[in-house]
């Protein structure tokens, strides 16, 4: 082996995969009490009690929820700009304004949704100002919601510029505008042929996008953290606060939790080249190719 | 096309414009506006005082510190996880098949704050937490795992030849670096720093834990802003955390390169828009 392989495969050990490896293990020994300073032996004591103690569960449906809401919203979205913007021809000035968007960290959008959405924000006080006799209680709760609408809208608002620009790139290169065109010609409306020959040959080509947006939004954290409600959390949310924030003796269960998330996701990993062989293999990436 | 058809067009563009515009623009005025001025009495729409205080004080003591102390540790990261991506890259086809290289994302797809309360205990055991240099360690691992999936596609079956008809001709490792590798890579450089680089400036998951509060950067001082309800203060960090993504997207777009980097929260798919593109 040459020098170099062996000096890149001793940083692929070091940096991600011990650190991979390490992340799992010790979540996982740790939950089963043989690491760290409670361990007390091989017990399945803090399994149980996250069992019991009704927050995981809610936790990690709420989780999956906002991630496949956020998703699909984002994907929607997306697709509407992206045909919307061919439709139009406004393209560049889409692609410029996405691409503002783009820069915004997720705190500073969970920022401006929690100044704006808030009883006593933005929002509220435009409210009271052009609508006498308003009070705070009238505007909806979109911040600290029991629906989580203040975390799927700082998803969203996140996810569009990725997810717009994305888009319009598969479209330039996947040549649906001739597809669409054909449409057309052969007497379909400009919308219709949109609809039903551009947007299938970009859902076929988004897939993989989709995932790591699913991934990306069941891992939130500072907007869930910003946003969120205290119960039900987040899973990174109440992964964090129970290790160690509160109670030193509540460790053991956060890696419980951190545990059942690293499974999740390997799960949704270990999927992964089943989707991408699966999107390509319908034959959409190779009509896609050809076309360009 | 018709009058009617032409005034849809045209109506129908401005009102796509005018959302777009409020979605992705919107947040910036807003943050303008409340870094404005100090005194946010309700119900006022307008601060009690509009003076450039927030402003100040951003620019000096410890904020203006945090910001340039945060600046070198993502320039770090950046130099250190780009080199490392690279050489990675190198072996990236002999590691095995689909599903287990899959699992090379684990750690760039795990959320921060998780992944740093996993990895504090390796951290302590270095006897780094709560120091720069256990932050950048936790930060490279993020780095590093982003940069060897972007750096993964370049190796083309032209590469393996090339690289062999360098060997052929005497050349050694150096040689082949200069003659194959950096200029495979040559494009995905600059976005690669860039994008790496954010991954640092901004974040907040790893820095909270593994820095245990002692570490300060930018996104660090906007959660304490936002917790001790500074409004101006927050407004005023949270542009100034978009100044490095703005100037990276203007840079790559001039470079013509494309606009492939984000500070958003699916700021890492950003970068790895390329992988994307190239896989789906």
């Amino acid at each position: 082996m040459r020098l170099d392989r062996g000096a890149g495969l001793v940083l692929l050990v070091c940096f991600v995969l011990l650190p991979a490896v390490w992340m799992v293990g010790y979540a996982a020994l740790y939950s089963l009490g043989v690491l760290g300073f409670m361990r007390s032996g091989l017990t399945a004591e803090w399994w149980w009690r996250a069992g019991t103690e009704q927050l995981l569960g809610p936790a990690l449906v709420l989780s999956l929820t906002v991630a496949a809401v956020t998703t699909a919203a984002c994907l929607v979205t997306g697709m509407l700009l992206c045909v919307a913007a061919d439709y139009w021809r406004v393209e560049r000035p889409v692609g410029s304004l996405l691409t503002m968007g783009a820069a915004l960290p997720v705190s500073a959008v969970a920022f401006v949704v929690l100044q704006a959405g808030s009883r006593g924000g933005l929002l509220a006080r435009c409210l009271v100002v052009l609508w006498p006799g308003f009070q705070p209680n009238d505007f909806p709760e979109l911040v600290n919601d029991g629906w989580s609408v203040g975390i799927v809208l700082a998803g969203w608002l996140t996810g569009i510029p990725l997810t717009g620009l994305f888009l319009q790139g598969v479209w330039r290169s996947s040549g649906a505008g001739r597809y669409v065109e054909l449409a057309e010609r052969l007497g379909a409306g400009g919308w219709r042929a949109r609809m039903t020959v551009g947007v299938p040959m970009l859902w076929r080509r988004s897939r993989l996008l989709a995932f790591l947006l699913f991934i990306w939004n069941f891992s939130a954290w500072e907007a869930p953290l910003l946003l969120g409600r205290q119960s039900p959390r987040m899973m990174s949310v109440l992964i964090q606060q129970s290790s160690g924030q509160y109670s030193l003796s509540e460790r053991p269960l956060s890696f419980v939790y951190a545990t059942v998330y690293f499974a999740v996701l390997l799960g949704l990993l270990l999927w992964l080249p089943g989707l991408r062989s699966g999107g390509c293999g319908a034959g959409g990436c190779g009509a896609g190719r050809g076309a360009a | 096309m018709s009058e009617s058809g032409k005034f849809g067009s045209g109506a129908g563009r401005l009102i796509l414009l005018f959302c777009l515009s409020t979605v992705c623009v919107l947040p910036y005025a807003v943050l303008l506006w409340l870094s404005s001025g100090s005194g946010w009495e309700w119900p006022r729409l307008v601060p009690l005082r509009i003076d450039g205080v927030a402003w100040q004080r951003a620019l000096s003591g410890s904020n203006g510190r945090a910001s340039l102390e945060g600046a070198g540790l993502s320039v770090a990261v950046a130099a250190c996880s780009t080199l490392c991506g690279l050489m990675i890259s190198r072996c990236w086809s002999e590691t095995g098949g689909d599903r287990r290289r899959s699992l090379l994302y684990l750690p760039l797809l795990t959320s921060p704050a998780i992944a740093a309360g996993c990895l504090f205990d390796l951290v302590s055991r270095l006897q780094l937490a709560g120091t720069w240099w256990g932050v950048f360690l936790v930060q490279c691992v993020y780095g590093t795992s982003f940069a060897a999936v972007l750096f993964a596609g370049v190796r083309e079956p032209s590469s393996w030849r090339r690289e062999q008809l360098v060997r052929s001709f005497g050349g050694g490792d150096l040689a082949v670096w200069r003659h194959v590798v950096l200029p495979d890579a040559r494009g995905l450089l600059p976005l690669c720093l860039f994008q790496t680089s954010l991954i640092s400036w901004l974040d907040y998951g790893l820095t909270t834990v593994a820095g245990g509060g002692r570490v300060q950067t930018l996104m660090m001082r906007l959660f304490s802003q936002i917790r001790e309800g500074g409004v101006s203060q927050a407004a005023v960090s949270s542009l100034l955390l978009t100044v490095p993504p703005l100037a990276a997207l203007l840079l790559l777009r001039l470079r013509g390169s494309g606009v492939a980097v984000t500070g958003a929260s699916p700021g890492v798919l950003g970068g790895l828009r390329r992988v994307l593109e190239r896989v789906s």
